[in-house]
């Protein structure tokens, strides 16, 4: 019995030490292992091996780098490009300094990228900087304005007299709202406005107002007179444009019926305005883009309507067309992207699709 | 297994308590601090990266000074510390990523690269231009190549700001990691010395066990039980040794105790013996005694002479003849140790008459027997041949040569438990220093009359005393001399 009971309290003994000894060692393995996992992990933040490597680095330089509107060309163009083992960058926004496209797009160059989508324009400075880059092997896709005289790869925009069509057509649609709402003041002329960007050296804009031009004397059914003028802001420097406009309603004697927009800075800028100097009902806005600020100014009625061109068409399109260079050496020189026109009636669904894209 | 554990000693075992569980301490807490350091070397690798940065636009600014330098002076010195700075520049260059990916410091890296490439081309077509003296050339390719300059600190500027506040956040994570690890150590260097002192006290009570129960053996032992368990001895350890010792101690200890007992069991034996021997020796001393006044001769003798007389018709000879005989009788007949008081007294009647005759009466005699004490009178025992020895020395030495008249008194009586024969004469007495010396048998033989019949009074008072068991059963008074004499023999009732 007793015998039995000392063995017994042994092996209890026996029993709790190796206990001790498992628990010991338990915690300490857990404490290794959670080491372990905790250099691991900083060691990965650090390192990041995990990147993934592309074979294809395009670079994005587009004229205004903070606009939705480029923010989405990018954003469908990045997407695609991830597909085609490609990556693309909006150059330039991780630099200290503000760099002109100019200049953006010589570091490109001088960074021996694999492909340039740009939003040029006609300068001649920029038509030999293309040329370059298409000399040192570069694709070079022109996106939204073109610069015709460079030996660019490819366009993508919007054809510049579709637009104007468009903005024609709008600015008719108003008339009508106008002969119901005057009656007889027929008498009275219609001013049109539009706004044109005056350092912009391309041809488009000039496109683009003859067009406006064009459709309203063509189409002008009614008898009420109309007058289009086109004004040219100086978006030289920071916040010109903005500055211009203030001007615009500062200084002019007469405002304008109607005042026509050819980007989405001007389009916002003109519809703060008109809230701002109380002018809402008496101008009217012709806008562009869709922006969210632009979807709720239509549906507060305060822009007419805004024509919306497919950011995400357009950034797709310029991928394709990089990346069809690529393959084939060549490829098609003009690729056109759709317009939509926005006004209160149609607003909606695109308020609602904004929402959830975002 | 087993065996080998019981095997230890308590050093080793001590020992290997000790040194496992420090063992265990010291290889965690190496084992922590290589974690740590190593922790501690990645934070200080962090921000190597940014002075790796500097160091290139250090390296950077040195090939633009003195491409300067050299367009200012046209030394051979500006040109080779170009083209040492170049070299350095290019060095540095080399070791940028040139993969493009979607992290984009490193994609900063490579347009780094890449525009560096293109600047260090535009400098060395500038130096050569300057060379062959193309000034038109020179001034061009410089204002390219410093253009090229201004974009490449752009970019290493932004990419030192990006890479301090990504490190920043690894900085934080490690940071953060070590102040986790910090409390992980602590809580392991806690469990594991907490485990530790389970441990230990598992070994030292395995260690102390065996020595509370040899305790508890050695209190059982100290109360005198000897029949304990032997303290069971498996280990080998110091406790063994001292367990197998008390176990020897024990066992010793029950065999002096027995070895003790039988001989204390001898001596008891022996004394036994001794004592029976003493007991014999005494019978035979009392046989050898009654021996000698053992006249069988005598008695026949007589009874032939009184047979002589009665034929003679000589009554007072044959009487007489007739009591000398009853008188020798007793002795043949009473030749055992004990008999009655009664008989003793018939005998000393006879010796009375006998001696009455030789010395024509001249001994008065009285016998006093108190009646409560007659009816026991042949109920007590006691030796044989006492009175009449006694009776004869009062003749002989108490009255025999007095002026008076003797006079010879036996009285029984009860005194308290005792019946008391009292003997007294009214002759000569006896001095005190002879009454102590025959008290305590110091007479010698010369003493004795060799008129007696043999029996001595120091005979009577040892047969007297071992019968009784009693010192005080024979009592010599005297007042002094010509007082008399009195002999009391007290008999326990």
């Amino acid at each position: 019995m007793d015998e039995n009971e000392k063995v017994g309290t042994n092996k209890r003994f026996i029993m709790a030490g190796v206990l001790c000894v498992v628990f010991m060692l338990t915690c300490t393995i857990g404490g290794i292992i959670f080491f372990k996992i905790q250099i691991n992990k900083s060691a990965a933040y650090r390192q990041a091996n995990t990147y993934k490597s592309y074979e294809k680095y395009y670079v994005m330089i587009p004229s205004e780098q903070k606009s939705s509107f480029w923010e989405a060309v990018y954003e469908a163009a990045g997407e695609m490009a991830n597909e085609n083992d490609a990556y693309l960058e909006m150059f330039g926004t991780n630099l200290s300094e503000g760099y002109s496209e100019t200049q953006l797009m010589r570091m490109a160059i001088e960074s021996n990228v694999d492909g340039i989508i740009l939003e040029a324009n006609e300068a001649e400075e920029m038509t030999a900087l293309i040329n370059e880059a298409v000399e040192r092997g570069i694709p070079v896709v022109t996106a939204m304005k073109d610069n015709t005289q460079s030996e660019r790869q490819s366009y993508v925009g919007i054809s510049s007299y579709n637009l104007g069509r468009e903005y024609g057509k709008q600015v008719l649609g108003l008339v009508k709202q106008y002969e119901k709402r005057e009656g007889n003041s027929i008498d009275s002329i219609l001013n049109v406005m539009v706004l044109i960007d005056a350092n912009a050296e391309d041809t488009s804009q000039n496109m683009i107002y003859s067009s406006i031009q064009e459709t309203i004397e063509g189409m002008n059914k009614s008898g009420q007179k109309i007058s289009i003028s086109a004004k040219a802001l100086n978006s030289q420097g920071a916040f010109a444009a903005e500055e211009a406009i203030r001007d615009i309603f500062m200084g002019e004697d007469e405002l304008p019926d109607i005042i026509i927009c050819l980007n989405e800075i001007n389009t916002t800028c003109v519809y703060q305005a008109v809230v701002d100097y109380n002018k809402v009902g008496a101008i009217n806005i012709i806008g562009y883009y869709d922006s969210q600020t632009i979807l709720k100014a239509i549906e507060r009625n305060v822009i007419y309507a805004t024509v919306s061109v497919d950011a995400k068409a357009l950034g797709e399109y310029c991928l394709e067309a990089l990346t069809e260079y690529d393959q084939m050496g060549h490829v098609s020189n003009y690729y056109a992207v759709d317009t939509t026109v926005i006004h209160a009636d149609n607003v909606s669904e695109y308020l609602g699709g904004a929402a959830s894209e975002e | 297994m087993k065996n080998k554990l019981l095997r230890i000693t308590l050093q080793t075992k001590l020992l290997l308590a000790f040194v496992a569980t420090t063992l265990i301490i010291l290889m965690v807490n190496v084992y922590m601090y290589y974690n740590i350091n190593q922790m501690i070397t990645q934070l200080d690798e962090i921000y190597l990266s940014n002075v790796s940065l500097n160091e290139l636009t250090e390296s950077l600014l040195d090939v633009q000074d003195n491409m300067t330098d050299y367009l200012n002076t046209k030394t051979s010195d500006a040109m080779e510390e170009y083209y040492r700075a170049e070299q350095e520049y290019s060095n540095k260059i080399n070791k940028l990523n040139n993969i493009t990916t979607n992290n984009r410091l490193q994609r900063m890296e490579k347009n780094i690269r890449n525009i560096s490439d293109s600047y260090l081309e535009m400098t060395n077509q500038t130096i050569e231009a300057k060379r062959g003296r193309n000034v038109e050339k020179y001034k061009i390719r410089y204002e390219k190549a410093t253009e090229l300059y201004e974009y490449i600190c752009t970019y290493i500027y932004s990419l030192n700001n990006e890479q301090f506040m990504e490190n920043t956040g690894s900085y934080k994570i490690l940071s953060l990691s070590l102040r986790y690890t910090e409390y992980v150590s602590l809580t392991i260097l806690l469990v594991i010395a907490f485990c530790n002192i389970v441990i230990i006290t598992i070994i030292t009570k395995s260690i102390t066990k065996p020595i509370r129960r040899l305790a508890e053996k050695a209190n059982q032992v100290a109360k005198g039980n000897l029949e304990v368990q032997l303290v069971e001895v498996r280990t080998h350890d110091e406790i063994a040794v001292v367990g197998k010792a008390f176990n020897k101690m024990v066992i010793s200890l029950k065999e002096y105790i027995n070895q003790i007992k039988d001989s204390m069991e001898k001596e008891r034996q022996m004394k036994e013996r001794e004592f029976m021997m003493e007991t014999h020796l005494k019978d035979a001393q009392l046989r050898y005694l009654q021996a000698q006044i053992n006249p069988h001769f005598l008695f026949n003798t007589l009874n032939a002479g009184a047979q002589l007389a009665m034929m003679e018709e000589a009554d007072r000879t044959y009487e007489y003849i007739q009591n000398v005989a009853e008188f020798f009788r007793y002795n043949v007949k009473k030749n055992k140790e004990t008999v009655t008081l009664a008989e003793e007294i018939e005998l000393v009647d006879n010796y009375i008459y006998i001696l009455n005759v030789r010395f024509s009466g001249d001994i008065h005699y009285e016998k006093r027997i108190e009646e409560e004490v007659k009816g026991q009178l042949s109920r007590i025992q006691i030796p044989s041949m006492i009175l009449q020895p006694i009776v004869e020395n009062c003749i002989n030495y108490g009255i025999r040569n007095i002026e008076w008249q003797g006079l010879v008194v036996l009285s029984v009586y009860e005194r308290e438990n005792y019946v008391c024969i009292s003997i007294k004469d009214n002759g000569i007495g006896i001095s005190k220093e002879m009454l102590s010396g025959i008290m305590n048998s110091q007479l010698k033989e010369s003493d004795v009359s060799t008129d007696s019949n043999g029996v001595g009074l120091n005979n009577v008072i040892s047969r007297l005393q071992l019968f009784f068991d009693d010192e005080d059963a024979f009592e010599i008074l005297s007042d002094g001399e010509n007082l008399g004499t009195e002999v009391i023999i007290s008999i326990p009732n």
